[in-house]
């Protein structure tokens, strides 16, 4: 047995737990602004689903100044607010918000867990106690860089700390827990839904409403859920964290119903993911060799580029600055959806030419001459053909290479085969004179003739719903007068003829 | 090329759901416009288009064939055409059998989806082979388009299925009647097949048939037809590949277009002919026979008729003058010669049985209104000797419909909605099963908002604008103050956007194409036994019911006799208003008991204290009355039809009330025209107001013959048929002016016609429903608490919600309304015998019925003692014993509401019996050894002693402190609205009165100055935007005193339309408009009214 003095003296050189948590509150909506530009000075709700009747979950001070509530429906919160941006939450832009507060809850405790959406507890009890509130708050200038608001709560249990982050301005530190309690709102406890309409039908509206009922009644009436609901009320709950490991990968995406269709509220966003991704790197202690950005367009095209950094880089400013050259050369036929970003990592210093690493002498370069062909020849017309289903004839898109061969399709009915057609490509420009609506000579720069027999025209026609995609096209088969059988089109609206190919 | 030449054998119509893009009238003009002098539209398993197309037809000079696609078991479809009325016959039959019986699950179905269900109500119809043959007497079958089985055997390359199909067809239909049809569209690759349909019908000896296999009228519409292909394959336009159209060539041709196309196959273009030839049916030859009915030996129709009608008529008439009997055998005279006895028999019998048997009470009205016999069978309640109806508007001799059939009137009877109603429709069906009755189907057409979001959907629109699009405008189409292409503006999709104009053109194409078939709300046809051979029947959507693949119109076209049993929502009030006087011993027990011109009953209806009554409760009504001050029945007949988009837009409101009060003189159009117009027009002052009244001009100043007449009768009731109407005008104005009628004259009448077009009220139909006006309005005045109970026992119906209902009875009626509750309360709202108002407990959310009669018999054996006892006793889950006393019904077992809610918590088990009994002794023997005790604990209530009142407090017994504090005011009203939708208390505006001090009440408003500046609040309870008021919205608010009204003009309501449409509570200035007694406020600024206290109330909007 320990003498009672060497007991004393061993707690006290044994710290206090102490235990911080970092805030982001109306977590999806923060997510969802740090990533759009375009809304910064806007009313903006955020709905819960993207049904019609779903209810409004968090709203910027501008949207409440005008009138929106949390649970008005989106035409509601429209009539309250005729300008209000609607949106829905983006999972990617919440997962990147979550990373990055992660990644500065790393920079202040290696013991962090990630509580829930939004909130991060940390073990601060290593901390010196004189120094807890200054670096906590220390943290926040780096989170507003990163686009994030947080607030701070630091008590002696992680739910405590929870609480106090929810109510502090930005920090809240507790001190007692049953005077801190008491005229917290009941929500604070995240009353179960089950039990809710209970509490609230007893009119209870602060924890120390239901923590002035007695522990058994409230047992007795509500079960687990409403003991422990109970307990939480009365600070009488502990629990030990579960610590999370630190990013392994170094990567971010983000995906959207709002598409891009103009540079910068993408670089927007990666200016983002880099400022992050650098605060994983030096968090890790590693530098960035090589970054991945893959673009995602409407049509499914992926437009993607691996850029090698000449030598590894913390640097968010330099990886801003690489993608931005690339992306500068870009040009996309459809508007962007889905940005991917991964950052291959290494170990600064020790970083070692590889023997079959390109052997390009300027990277950056040749990627920039990559890009400027693209510019040139037009994005889109860089890739693997693919047959559209469409009855255009020869229509196709070009797409990334598929990474495995479709199976062939059925042939199509023996009937429909004819005479094989041999192409002209591209069709030769004709000029053709017609009777009545029937070709009757045609003139190309290699064929003048007279057209003995025609058949057609065979019409077809379509994208009739987009003006600018919209065709039509009569094909006629005329046999010439000099011998040889031609596939002759014309098109509409270009009202051009030509002649297709020659049958054999 | 004449139109001789070629004869459209295959065209198919919008009513081949998302197949065709043409309604018929569409594809008849468009045929006679390519001078094809016939046409055969063959929808898919069904004939539904068949009567449009035969009355288009025949008013374009053109033989509408009749035939239809038939699925068969693998999916194909199969075109045949009707040679005879035997064939109609077989092919209505056939596709009856179709879609009614389910199918064997030994035969194969390739129609049906992976997992589908063979008997499941929407399952693909199809005929088995067995089935095509025991019903091809009569039919020639053509082998069909890329859908049929002969191409679809050749597409894939089989040739011998092909060929065995063909055979087989042979063998079904005989040799002589199935031709190879051979169809081309510019296609490549079309040749080759038409190369071997030849082949093959040469080697079968059939002949060739060229059709055009029209989906569409003209080549526009392949649009519609392509965005159908999206619809029916639910993708989008972008997505859809070559599921779509390859071009715009499946629309009809002309006989030149055919010849150039089959130029080297001309026989193929000949057999049409003769086909055409051998087609000796149009539904002209429909040969629809009068139901008959069974009389017992001895007797005919005529002389049982004739019996019974005598025989009512002593008990029903008080005496029985020769003018009345000579009317009664001048009906009968003309019935018996219409051959229209067992019609009546039927309507009569049914009527008897309901009335007999059921206890139900039942009413004719229309024009069955005019009739004497109807009236002594008890069939109507109007008696039309005393009100000097003329039986002739019913039924007549020369009554012929505009395509040649018969013109029948239909009976319409009103019986009380819901189960009685059901009750009786099923009897219907029970006796004339299987196939003698069914149904009327009412088409289901693309309408504004919904046919915009699917083709926004179709083009790939995003979600978020199509939302927002359906949220801002969604309660109907107000083209008059914005047009779609705007709406969609404001909806997110920007003017420049591609795909608006394509969006724009498909909505304008869709608008009024059949989308799917629904039942009528009330119609049947009854062909005793034999119905499926005059029209094919299909299940409908309600279990248990069928319906004939025509609507209304065009059974009425037909000449088949229609009765609609409608549901009416007064009638089943009235219903249980008789009821409950009866339980309590007082009178009415029918109709006839309520005395006639109640004197305080006009009084309240002049003041429009009308909250509740049938028909004359709206905002526009109550605003008339004052003005109009109906004094007898035949005023209210005329208040119930002057208040009615007709009317108001013919400009004959404030004329006929003018004129009723003496502001302004009685004329009759013209003074030259004064003789011949005073005996049509006396009644009404000068004003033509009801149907009867046009029609009686239009023979009297235009010598109308009495079809002609039937022809405007009926013009004007023809929703669907504008250039009818247009027709009939122009016929009523050349009348006119041949008769050097001066062109003042001839303008006010026709001007009154396009009045009447489509809303027109006839003069029996008026009376039949003032009424019920009446009789609703005697017993509001006389049996309130009766009718208030019977009101909130049949929701929803009329303008009002129930909230608003209370808070009027309370208010104009002086009904004092008690809350829910567990001890008093039945599953209804009950009459106590103090007359006071119990609310039932079928107003509490999330109660079961089942649990309840369960509580209700256990109480009857034996009051609820306690709140432990109830627990114990009743078999409420707890979410239902926590909605109980969050209403308060608990409220006679605890100290209050939360009291109760704190104990049904704390719930005993119902094996916990012995052990709840000793702990509760043991507890209360604490109580009483120390009373000063704070007691919180959870057995509080088991210990109280329950009282008579059931009130423990009010006792004086001891009560213990309880841990939770009883409701505040606006706790228990904000718990109400939530648990109830209503509340027995307070109106919730009375709370926040005192933060409103430049508001004006409801009722103070009449007291205020005309043109002075006011400000209203309160719940909206009705947003109102009649078609014909040029973008007016109409907006009532309710507060503690009563229901103001305010009109806001299109352009306010355009600027705040969200504001207007979602805001629970608002607060509207402007100025005030006054008008004999009725104030209404003309907006000038609206804005939300935010006040927690005020719960969301129900509101009746745009309807």
């Amino acid at each position: 047995m320990w003498d009672e003095r060497v007991c004393r003296f061993i707690l006290g050189h044994f710290p206090r737990p102490m235990f911080a948590v970092l805030h982001l509150a109306d977590f999806p909506l923060q997510a969802l602004l740090r990533t759009r530009a375009d809304l910064d000075r806007q009313p903006v709700a955020l709905l819960g689903d993207a049904r019609r009747e779903a209810p409004v979950i968090a709203c910027n001070p501008l949207a409440r100044s005008a009138g929106v509530e949390l649970g008005l429906t989106g035409p509601q919160a429209l009539a309250r607010c005729a300008g209000l941006t609607l949106c829905l939450s983006v999972p990617t832009a919440e997962a990147d918000a979550q990373a990055a507060l992660l990644s500065v809850a790393f920079s202040l405790s290696p013991t962090v867990e990630a509580t829930s959406p939004g909130v991060v507890t940390l073990d601060v009890s290593g901390h010196r106690a004189d120094e807890r509130e200054s670096r906590l708050c220390g943290a926040m200038p780096r989170l507003v860089a990163l686009g994030l608001q947080a607030t701070v709560g630091l008590a002696a249990t992680p739910l405590l700390a929870q609480y106090a982050a929810r109510l502090a301005e930005p920090f809240l530190a507790v001190e007692n827990h049953r005077t801190f309690l008491a005229p917290l709102p009941l929500a604070t406890a995240d009353p179960p839904a089950a039990v809710w309409p209970i509490l609230t039908g007893w009119g209870l509206r602060t924890l120390g409403d239901l923590t002035d009922l007695s522990k058994a009644d409230i047992a007795q009436r509500l079960g687990p859920a409403g003991l422990a609901l109970w307990e939480r009320a009365a600070g009488q709950t502990n629990r030990p964290l579960h610590p999370v490991v630190p990013a392994h990968s170094f990567s971010a995406s983000y995906e959207t119903e709002h598409e891009f269709e103009t540079i910068e509220p993408i670089l927007f966003v990666l200016r983002r993911f880099v400022d992050r991704l650098a605060l994983d790197l030096a968090n890790a202690a590693l530098a960035a060799a090589a970054l991945t950005l893959t673009l995602t367009c409407t049509d499914e095209t992926t437009p993607s580029r691996r850029i090698r950094l000449p030598e590894p880089s913390t640097s968010a400013d330099i990886f801003f600055r690489t993608l931005y050259t690339w992306l500068e050369s870009l040009r996309t036929d459809n508007a962007i959806k889905r940005l991917h970003l991964e950052i291959e990592p290494v170990r600064a210093l020790v970083r070692q030419q590889g023997l079959f690493d390109n052997t390009l002498v300027d990277a950056h370069g040749f990627a920039d001459t990559l890009a400027r062909a693209t510019a040139i020849v037009g994005s889109g017309r860089v890739g693997t053909p693919f047959l559209e289903d469409s009855h255009r004839p020869d229509a196709f898109t070009l797409a990334a290479p598929a990474d495995t061969l479709s199976p062939i399709e059925p042939t199509a009915p023996f009937w429909l085969r004819g005479l094989s057609l041999r192409r002209f490509r591209p069709p030769l420009p004709a000029h053709v004179a017609l009777t009545g609506a029937s070709p009757s000579s045609v003139w190309t720069n290699e064929l003048h003739a007279v057209v003995a027999v025609a058949h057609g025209p065979y019409r077809i026609s379509g994208d009739w719903w987009e003006r600018a995609r919209e065709w039509e096209r009569d094909e006629w088969d005329v046999e010439l007068v000099d011998g040889g059988v031609y596939r002759l089109v014309h098109e509409t609206p270009a009202k051009a003829w030509y002649v297709e190919g020659e049958y054999d | 090329m004449s139109m001789s030449d070629y004869v459209e054998l295959h065209a198919s119509s919008a009513f081949s759901f998302l197949r065709g893009a043409s309604d018929p009238e569409a594809l008849v003009r468009a045929a006679q416009a390519l001078a094809l002098g016939q046409l055969a539209v063959l929808d898919r398993d069904g004939v539904y288009s068949a009567p449009r197309t035969y009355s288009t037809a025949r008013e374009n000079g053109l033989v509408a064939r009749v035939g239809a696609e038939i699925t068969l078991a693998d999916g194909s479809a199969l075109p045949v055409l009707v040679k005879n009325r035997t064939g109609y016959r077989n092919l209505c039959k056939l596709i009856t059998l179709a879609k009614l019986n389910p199918r064997s699950p030994s035969v194969r179905v390739e129609g049906l989806a992976p997992g589908e269900d063979p008997h499941a109500r929407k399952r693909p119809c199809f005929a088995t082979w067995e089935e095509l043959s025991a019903h091809a007497e009569g039919l020639i079958a053509l082998t069909g388009d890329e859908d049929g089985p002969v191409v679809r055997a050749l597409a894939t390359g089989d040739l011998p299925t092909a060929a065995a199909t063909v055979h087989r067809l042979k063998t079904v239909f005989g040799a002589d009647n199935v031709y190879v049809e051979v169809q081309r569209r510019r296609l490549r690759g079309e040749n080759v097949r038409v190369q071997l349909l030849a082949d093959l019908a040469a080697a079968q000896k059939i002949p060739l048939l060229a059709t055009s296999g029209a989906r569409y009228a003209i080549p526009e519409d392949r649009i519609v037809a392509d965005a159908f292909v999206c619809l029916r394959h639910h993708t989008t336009l972008d997505r859809a590949g070559r599921l779509l159209s390859a071009n715009s060539e499946r629309h009809l041709r002309s006989a030149e277009q055919m010849h150039e196309l089959f130029a080297d196959r001309p026989e193929a273009i000949a057999h049409t002919l003769r086909v055409a030839d051998r087609l000796d049916f149009t539904l002209q030859n429909l040969d629809y026979e009068f139901p008959s009915f069974p009389v017992p030996p001895g007797e005919s129709m005529e002389s049982y008729l004739r019996a019974i009608a005598y025989r009512a008529a002593d008990r029903r008439l008080r005496h029985r003058t020769p003018e009345v009997n000579e009317q009664i055998e001048k009906e009968l005279r003309l019935i018996a010669k219409l051959n229209f006895c067992g019609y009546f028999l039927i309507v009569w019998d049914i009527c008897k049985w309901a009335r007999e048997s059921r206890g139900t009470l039942i009413q004719g009205r229309g024009s069955a209104a005019n009739s004497a016999v109807c009236y002594v069978l008890g069939i109507t309640a109007v008696n039309p000797m005393e009100h000097k109806l003329l039986f002739e508007r019913f039924l007549s001799e020369g009554r012929v419909g505009v395509d040649g059939n018969p013109s029948w009137p239909d009976v319409d009877l009103d019986l009380p909605s819901g189960d009685r109603r059901e009750d009786v429709i099923q009897e219907i069906y029970k006796r004339y099963q299987p196939y003698g009755a069914a149904m009327v189907a009412n088409v289901i057409t693309y309408r504004g908002r919904s046919t915009t979001r699917e083709m926004g959907k179709v083009l790939g629109l995003p979600d978020d604008i199509l939302n927002r699009f359906s949220s801002l405008y969604a309660n109907g189409d107000f083209p008059q103050t914005i047009g779609l292409e705007d709406q969609l503006r404001l909806s997110g999709l920007a003017k420049t956007h591609s795909r608006l104009p394509t969006l724009l053109a498909l909505s304008h194409k869709l608008k009024g194409l059949p989308r799917h078939l629904g039942q009528h709300s009330g119609g049947m046809v009854l062909c005793p036994g034999h119905l499926h051979t005059v029209v094919p029947l299909e299940p409908a959507s309600m279990e248990g019911r069928t319906i004939v693949q025509w609507d209304k119109d065009d059974c009425e076209n037909l000449g088949l006799v229609k009765i609609d049993f409608l549901g009416l929502g007064m009638m089943a009030v009235l219903q249980e208003t008789f009821e409950l006087c009866a339980a309590r011993g007082q009178s009415p027990a029918v109709f006839d008991d309520i005395p006639h011109d109640d004197p305080e009953t006009y009084k309240m209806i002049l003041e429009a204290k009308t909250v509740g009554v049938f028909q004359i409760e709206s905002r526009a009504q109550m605003s008339t009355l004052p003005r109009f001050k109906p004094l007898n029945l035949y005023d209210l007949a005329m208040q119930v039809a002057i208040v009615r988009p007709g009317p108001i837009v013919g400009n004959l409101v404030h004329p006929l009330i003018k004129r009723r009060n003496g502001e302004e003189e009685v004329d009759y159009i013209d003074p030259s025209l004064t003789e011949r117009l005073k005996p049509i027009l006396e009644r009404t002052k000068g004003v033509i107001l009801f149907q009867e009244q046009m029609l009686s001009i239009s023979m009297t100043l235009a010598g109308f013959t009495g079809g002609e007449a039937e022809e405007l009768r009926r013009a004007m009731g023809f929703t669907k048929r504008p250039d009818r109407l247009a027709n009939i005008k122009a016929k009523l104005r050349a009348h006119l002016e041949e008769r050097a009628y001066a062109a003042a004259v001839i303008d006010k009448i026709v001007e009154a016609v396009s009045a009447f077009a489509f809303y027109g009220f006839p003069e029996s139909h008026a009376i039949s429903f003032a009424l019920l006006a009446y009789a609703s309005s005697w017993l509001k005045r006389h049996r309130a608490p009766e009718f208030y109970a019977s009101l909130l026992n049949n929701q929803p119906m009329g303008f009002y919600s129930p909230a608003t209902l209370l808070q009027d009875a309370r208010r104009h009626c002086g009904i004092k309304v008690r809350a829910v509750c567990a001890q008093h309360s039945a599953w209804k709202c009950t009459v106590e015998p103090d007359s006071a108002l119990r609310i039932g407990l079928n107003y509490v959310k999330g109660i079961r019925e089942r649990a309840v009669a369960h509580m209700l018999a256990v109480r009857a054996e034996k009051p609820f003692s306690t709140l432990n006892d109830f627990i114990a006793r009743t078999e409420f889950t707890a979410p239902e014993r926590r909605a109980l006393a969050a209403v308060g019904a608990l409220n006679t077992l605890a100290p209050h509401r939360r009291a109760a809610l704190w104990q049904v918590e704390a719930a005993w088990s119902a094996d916990e019996t012995l052990f709840r009994h000793f702990a509760v002794a043991e507890e209360f023997a604490e109580f009483r050894t120390d009373d000063s005790r704070k007691y919180a604990s959870s057995k509080t209530e088991s210990v109280l002693p329950s009282t008579a009142s059931g009130d423990p407090a009010a006792t004086g017994v001891f009560a213990p402190t309880l841990p939770l504090k009883p409701m505040t005011l606006s706790e228990r009203i904000a718990a109400d609205f939530a648990g109830l939708s209503l509340t027995a208390g307070d109106h919730p505006m009375r709370l926040v009165r005192a933060r409103l001090p430049d508001v004006t009440c409801a009722a103070d408003l009449v007291v205020e100055k005309d043109g002075q500046e006011v400000t209203i609040a309160g719940s909206v309870i009705c947003r109102q935007r009649p078609g014909t008021a040029k973008g007016v919205v109409f907006i009532s608010l309710e507060d503690e005193t009563g229901i103001a009204n305010a009109i806001v003009y299109a352009r306010l309501f355009e600027s705040l339309r969200l504001t207007i449409t979602q805001e629970p509570a608002l607060r509207i200035t402007g100025k005030l408009q006054h008008k004999a007694g009725v104030a209404h406020v003309r907006a000038d600024k609206i804005v939300p009214l935010r006040l927690g206290e005020l719960p969301e109330q129900a509101s009746h909007d745009f309807h």
